[in-house]
């Protein structure tokens, strides 16, 4: 994977005394925060790692579907695995030393995030995207798990590259401390990480098997229904019913949030599918095993089958679709993808 | 996904790029920007007008004396109870009493500053609605 862009960190902004700027740092786009912060972070010290990798090493992949815990009044559903998951993943199977700490105010956070730049560390931090104002209006909401890399702070300004952008941004200070230190659910009490030790030669060939035969386990072996492929087909389930239990125009605001979770948060297409068939293909190379290619290609297939259920998705949202039977259509293509999915699984089974 | 189809329909991350993992033509996988897709832009403005709509609802009912000026500006700031109860250190059970009128018209100052702050905005904001439809529910800096 390459970065798509270089940015110069300093244009025609006259440095002050106290500005602090990373100028070696290099911004890389990236589908989903928290695998592009981890590999923003990689790459910038030296290991080149690319986001598909660090997702698919870190296992990101996942189903979960969880009809009475709410979230934002929606049953919970996501495509990939929780918060913070990748991150760990990452450091326990490339032996990576990730230094993070929180705080217990502002002020200490701020100090702490000031002192880290001024000694050159480009640092990952954890925010409410709904502060962040650098984003379009309609693209935020409350969600106190995004990643971004703070990069230097000039003025009042703090320099970030937020992996999901294509290009670096800048933030004022008191809307990144409020970002910081947003309460709640997944509140990131000002969380900040960066790498503290990056082993000479990581063991990729060790590390990606483990990895794949870890996701295999979550999204087959776990013997409850609402998550892996069961989860998929679970929600298949809930869903033909959702007309009959909340009326057609609930209905279909529930099936607007699933879109959501599959396309719009930043997932690289399809729920992270797209993704991980990136990795397994990048992988292919590293392990020296063809047949993973073949199998990353019927990922894809799987992922372009989840793309068409978000078309018939935006269709009943927008309405022109209205009848329940438009719900058991739905539920099919979810259907037919968890299938699709779970012959994926059983084949990586067999070659890794 | 193929190159070729990444979708380029909107503009809908403002000045931003989404990041698509898609095909190129020898069939690997490449990140290719996205301006953003007819399907994302529909669920993304269902979700955001429903959040306009439920905060115009509680305009209305504000002006109507059914509800305090704090259950619109939650609303607007799209924070349910629970979380302005986290953002503004105070008991989840008494947000839910401050959003009625009787309540939020007995608060103290102090509460209401804490208020004010978990929503950025003066008291004085706090303590009105504005006078027409509000399309803003998002903080501008």
């Amino acid at each position: 994977m390459r970065s798509l862009r270089t940015y110069p960190t300093v244009d025609n902004v006259a440095i002050k005394k106290t500005d602090v700027v990373i100028s070696e740092f290099q911004h890389h786009h990236a589908a989903h925060c928290e695998s592009g912060a981890v590999a923003t972070l990689l790459r910038n010290n030296g290991f080149e790692l690319s986001e598909a990798m660090v997702f698919g090493i870190g296992s990101g992949l996942f189903f979960i579907h969880i009809p009475w815990v709410k979230l934002a009044g929606y049953p919970v559903t996501a495509y990939r695995d929780m918060p913070h998951s990748i991150i760990k993943n990452i450091c326990k199977r490339l032996g990576v030393r990730m230094k993070s700490q929180r705080f217990r105010t502002p002020e200490l956070g701020a100090k702490a995030l000031d002192e880290l730049l001024e000694q050159g560390i480009p640092v990952g931090i954890q925010t409410n995207v709904y502060w962040l104002t650098y984003f379009p209006d309609d693209m935020r909401f409350h969600y106190n798990g995004h990643n971004i890399v703070v990069y230097g702070k000039q003025g009042n300004d703090y320099l970030i590259s937020d992996p999901v952008s294509d290009h670096v941004v800048t933030c004022s200070a008191e809307d990144l401390q409020r970002a910081r230190f947003s309460k709640g659910m997944l509140a990131p009490k000002g969380l900040i990480y960066y790498p503290e030790f990056i082993p000479e030669n990581p063991d990729l060939e060790h590390a990606i098997p483990l990895a794949i035969r870890s996701t295999i386990k979550r999204m087959l072996d776990i013997p409850v229904p609402l998550m892996g492929v069961r989860g998929i087909r679970f929600m298949a389930n809930r869903m033909e019913k959702w007309p009959a239990k909340y009326g057609l125009k609930n209905a279909a605001r529930h099936v607007g949030n699933v879109v959501r979770m599959q396309e719009e948060i930043g997932t690289g297409g399809a729920g992270f599918r797209f993704i991980y068939a990136a990795f397994l293909q990048q992988s292919a190379d590293i392990i020296n095993n063809n047949e993973l290619l073949a199998i990353s290609q019927e990922l894809s297939d799987v992922g372009d089958r989840w793309r068409e259920f978000a078309v018939m998705g935006a269709q009943i949202v927008r309405q022109k679709e209205r009848s329940a039977s438009a719900y058991k259509n739905l539920a099919a293509i979810v259907r037919e993808c968890a299938d699709g999915e779970e012959a994926v699984y059983k084949k990586l089974r067999q070659v890794v | 996904m193929k190159k070729k189809d990444v979708p380029q329909e909107h503009d809908l991350y403002g000045d931003h790029l989404r990041a698509c993992y898609a095909q190129n033509e020898k069939g690997n996988y490449e990140i290719v920007t996205s301006a953003g897709w007819d399907v994302e832009s529909v669920v993304n403005t269902q979700a955001n007008n429903e959040i306009r709509g439920e905060a115009e609802l509680s305009r209305l009912a504000v002006i109507a004396g059914k509800a305090s000026p704090l259950e619109f500006h939650m609303k607007r700031r799209q924070m349910t109870p629970s979380m302005l109860a986290a953002n503004a250190g105070v008991w989840q059970w008494r947000v839910k009493r401050h959003l009625k009128p009787a309540a939020f018209n007995k608060l103290n100052n102090e509460v209401l500053a804490r208020y004010a702050e978990a929503l950025v905005m003066t008291v004085e904001e706090l303590l009105q609605v504005p006078d027409e439809v509000v399309k803003d529910i998002s903080y501008r800096g």
